[in-house]
């Protein structure tokens, strides 16, 4: 099922997506297939954390860090806006309802996305940092 | 044991930063005691000089993680891979006035290293077993290269980035 332009999703970005010394987030948060994503309509942000953290944290030395936050429109309106070296390069970006046993808000972007798609999302994204007291080291593992 | 502390500091020197052979004199004592087999020795001290020590840190991390370290379909680094990080590292220049590159890892054990041009474009170079993928923002290249095609590739990096 595809979601609805009014959807917001949000992308968990991990210290292997993250420099907080100098303030960058890879682009390949969001590069290649498939990218995961979680719907805020199936679980509300405040409950996101801990969801995602117990489902990305597959090692003690990945740490979740911050939430990335857009529209599904939004990111759909980037696809199709995208240009490289003057040259449109549209893309028709869409996110899919994949529920897990792990995670029922799971939902993947499936087309493909390049390093330079990926920088311009990535920009796009308001970013969430870690609530004040949640220690995502703690959470237990699942999946 | 080895730790931060024991690192000569170069990021504050410019002829360090922008004549980085000089800072690859001294070498990080028992580096692989810590380290994957298969991260060339010289690998550490490489990125400590180019790159300083936040990416050193991180870089001591990532090569520490094994297959699976993201679900099932995500991979350790491999050691091309380690072999063209270090092709690229030595032929980089990166400019002192800037903030250093930024070192991540993708799910599929790529290193990948991420900055910005004066003018604010981005210049994200992807180091794979075969060479490296590339991105430079302000001419829109989305290219690969071979490992043969590294020097020339930082050498391209560093013409747009100054």
């Amino acid at each position: 099922m595809r979601l609805p332009r009014e959807e917001q999703i949000v992308r968990a970005v991990c210290s292997d997506k993250f420099d907080r010394t100098n303030g960058r987030v890879s682009p390949s948060l969001f590069k290649g297939p498939n990218t995961s994503v979680s719907r805020l309509t199936i679980i509300p942000l405040s409950l996101q954390w801990r969801k995602l953290a117990a489902t990305v944290q597959k090692l003690p030395g990945r740490k979740l860090e911050r939430l990335g936050e857009i529209g599904v429109g939004r990111l759909a309106d980037l696809g199709h806006d995208y240009v490289a070296n003057g040259t449109p390069m549209p893309v028709a970006l869409s996110v899919v309802a994949d529920a897990l046993s792990a995670n029922e808000a799971h939902a993947i972007i499936p087309e493909n996305i390049s390093a330079g798609l990926g920088t311009v999302i990535v920009r796009a994204l308001a970013y969430h940092e870690l609530p004040d007291g949640f220690r995502p080291e703690l959470v237990q593992r699942v999946g | 044991m080895t730790t931060l502390a024991e690192i000569p500091q170069t990021r504050g020197s410019v002829v360090q930063w922008l004549a980085p052979q000089a800072a690859l004199l001294w070498t990080i004592p028992h580096v692989t005691s810590w380290m994957e087999s298969s991260v060339p020795p010289e690998l550490p001290g490489l990125v400590y000089a180019k790159l300083g020590d936040a990416a050193w840190q991180r870089f001591h991390d990532f090569s520490r993680w094994p297959d699976g370290w993201a679900g099932p379909n995500s991979r350790a680094i491999a050691w091309g891979t380690y072999h063209n990080f270090g092709k690229f590292l030595e032929a980089a220049r990166f400019v002192i006035s800037h903030t250093p590159p930024s070192l991540f890892v993708t799910d599929d054990g790529l290193l990948e290293l991420s900055w910005e041009a004066r003018d604010g474009s981005a210049i994200n170079v992807t180091l794979t077993p075969e060479g490296a993928t590339y991105f430079i923002e302000s001419s829109g290249e989305e290219a690969q290269v071979t490992s043969e095609g590294l020097f020339h590739l930082a050498e391209r990096c560093h013409q747009v980035a100054v």
